[in-house]
């Protein structure tokens, strides 16, 4: 699940700092904006480097594992579209809004992609890339009348999958703000 | 040719804090780990700006940077901190970078003597960066260690040096924030190590229980040591008071405050055994009697004379804890005033009781950081 939606892997196994994010910032600048760079280190002190490297830049680390000795990190590379979303989609509701209404089990989908997914994602919530949305459309014909709530990081592929929706006859589709970035409701995790 | 920035060690860099006016630290470590720990002194002044800050080439980063005054560039571990002096070498500033890092500087143990006569010595080790502090009395060629480090050869070299032989070695409590050098210290001088057993629970390791001593006494002078029970911050926890003079009272009274009875799941009963400790067995304890403990909270606690202590009657004034006579109150506020438990603590207490074993390396990286045995008051 985890490794099929990794764009480039990068061993920084054995190296000590600075080498792990000297070759981690490098990795980054040889993907394309939106990829995801899987980074394999041993040095512990990677893992609170990596996550400040990552707020500093602006990049997103979706999260970190740890087998054994390794570590993984999992980053995503900033999207500047990303950076400041225009909410299109005329329908939004707040991530307040939506946590009162969780006990209702109410449809999420949730567009991230599948490694963001499977680090934390709202309970019940359908995973959905929006890579992949269009292709999945059978499968969510039974919700075109329902309410769907549309979840990504920072709202901005959600009000992209919102449009979608809406276009192809969902009638009542609404893009949850800001989305899991500032999600302080339950989560729930896929580990192996 | 590519220039390299000199390296400073850490005994240098301790050197110049105490030698020069002011010492400049550029500290290269994540934001995170530097607002948690750092390098103190009472005239360094530090920045904190992350080595991959440096990666970009962008020099508005250091702008803020003095040209005219030695930096000494520091790391977790010695890498980052040697990238970052080269880059900044480069560009004309005044740079060394710290050997080791953190992580060496972690394990500086400084001796002080604090008091000595014809027959007795008495010296403090501080272990500056992680506010930790242990004692040798020498006395008539015969050494006591109370709460040694990790690193023994620290006190094997000081008692080399002063031509005695170290006969003792004591813990006052198992330690939580730090791994003890207690056991390995005995088993290589031949000495006996001491420890409360309430404290040893499950552990093979040999010791002396502390409770079958009320006094323990070596060289030719009288040199009393008086175990006392001072049950506040672990069940097993003990203080020495050294000829009626010097109180070393572990983790239960500081000078800045007392310990935290918290570690121990049953913070409630413990902080009523400190109660009794600090009202009944203390209580008896005369004002001019120098209290040493085994940690402190704050370098200002280093007094002029350059060691940590305070007469307990400099404490008793200063602490209004130490005059809260209501039980209930005292509970309160001992049980409300602690922090963040120290890291890792329920591993190192299992290393420290024998029932865990780590690599040398894993035991350094387990107590890095700062001290977080003291509870602030103030």
């Amino acid at each position: 699940m985890v490794a099929q939606s990794v764009d480039k892997t990068l061993d920084c196994k054995g190296l000590s700092c600075p080498m792990p994010i000297v070759r981690t910032k490098k990795a980054i600048e040889e993907i394309q904006p939106g990829q995801v760079l899987e980074v394999l280190a041993t040095d512990p002190g990677s893992v609170a480097d990596v996550k400040s490297w990552a707020n500093r830049t602006g990049h997103q680390l979706i999260g970190t594992t740890q087998e054994g000795d390794v570590f993984k990190h999992y980053i995503r590379k900033a999207d500047p579209n990303e950076q400041k979303p225009e909410a299109k989609h005329p329908h939004v509701v707040s991530n307040e809004e939506l946590l009162q209404k969780l006990e209702k089990e109410p449809v999420i989908l949730d567009v991230r992609e599948p490694m963001e997914y499977a680090f934390g994602h709202i309970p019940g919530a359908k995973s959905v890339p929006l890579g992949q949305l269009e292709e999945t459309l059978r499968e969510l014909q039974h919700l075109t009348n329902q309410e769907v709530y549309v979840v990504c990081r920072s709202g901005h592929r959600s009000d992209a999958a919102c449009q979608i929706l809406t276009r192809k006859g969902f009638s009542n589709v609404k893009n949850v703000v800001p989305g899991m970035s500032g999600w302080s409701g339950p989560l729930e995790k896929i580990t192996k | 040719m590519k220039e390299m920035a000199d390296s400073i060690t850490i005994e240098q860099l301790h050197q110049k804090m105490n030698q020069d006016d002011s010492v400049f630290i550029l500290d290269v470590r994540n934001p995170e780990d530097y607002s948690e720990w750092k390098i103190e002194g009472h005239n360094v002044q530090s920045m904190n700006i992350p080595y991959f800050d440096f990666l970009d080439e962008d020099e508005t980063v250091y702008k803020d940077l003095p040209k005219d005054t030695e930096i000494v560039v520091v790391c977790a571990k010695g890498g980052s901190s040697e990238m970052v002096a080269d880059i900044l070498e480069e560009k004309g500033y005044k740079v060394r970078s710290l050997k080791e890092g953190m992580a060496g500087w972690s394990q500086l143990y400084v001796p002080v003597t604090i008091a000595v006569d014809e027959k007795v010595k008495l010296v403090q080790f501080n272990r500056l960066a992680k506010g930790c502090l242990s004692y040798m009395v020498v006395s008539e060629g015969s050494a006591l260690v109370v709460d040694p480090g990790r690193k023994i050869d620290e006190y094997i070299d000081f008692a080399k040096q002063e031509n005695v032989k170290i006969a003792h070695v004591m813990d006052t409590h198992l330690h939580a924030d730090h791994i003890s050098g207690g056991i390995d210290l005995a088993k290589q001088t031949g000495a006996t190590y001491y420890i409360s057993s309430g404290e040893m629970q499950g552990s093979d390791q040999p010791f002396e229980p502390l409770e079958k001593h009320s006094h323990i006494q070596f060289g030719a002078v009288d040199v009393e040591i008086l175990a006392m029970p001072t049950p506040g911050h672990t069940p097993g926890s003990t203080s020495f008071l050294v000829n009626r003079k010097f109180l070393l009272s572990g983790d239960t009274i500081f000078v800045g405050g007392l310990g935290r009875p918290d570690l121990g799941g049953k913070a409630k009963e413990w902080a009523q055994s400190l109660y009794d400790t600090v009202f009944k067995k203390v209580a008896d304890l005369p004002d001019d009697v120098l209290v040493l403990p085994t940690h402190y909270a704050d370098i200002k606690e280093i007094n002029e004379n350059g060691y940590v202590g305070a007469t307990l009657g400099d404490i008793r004034r200063s602490n209004e804890i130490m005059r809260t006579t209501d039980m209930e109150k005292f509970t309160e506020q001992v049980v409300s005033a602690v922090g963040e438990t120290p890291p890792n603590y329920e591993r190192i207490v299992g290393i420290n009781r024998g029932t865990e074993h780590v690599t040398d390396q894993e035991a350094m990286e387990l107590e890095i950081g700062p001290n977080r045995c003291a509870v602030h008051h103030q």
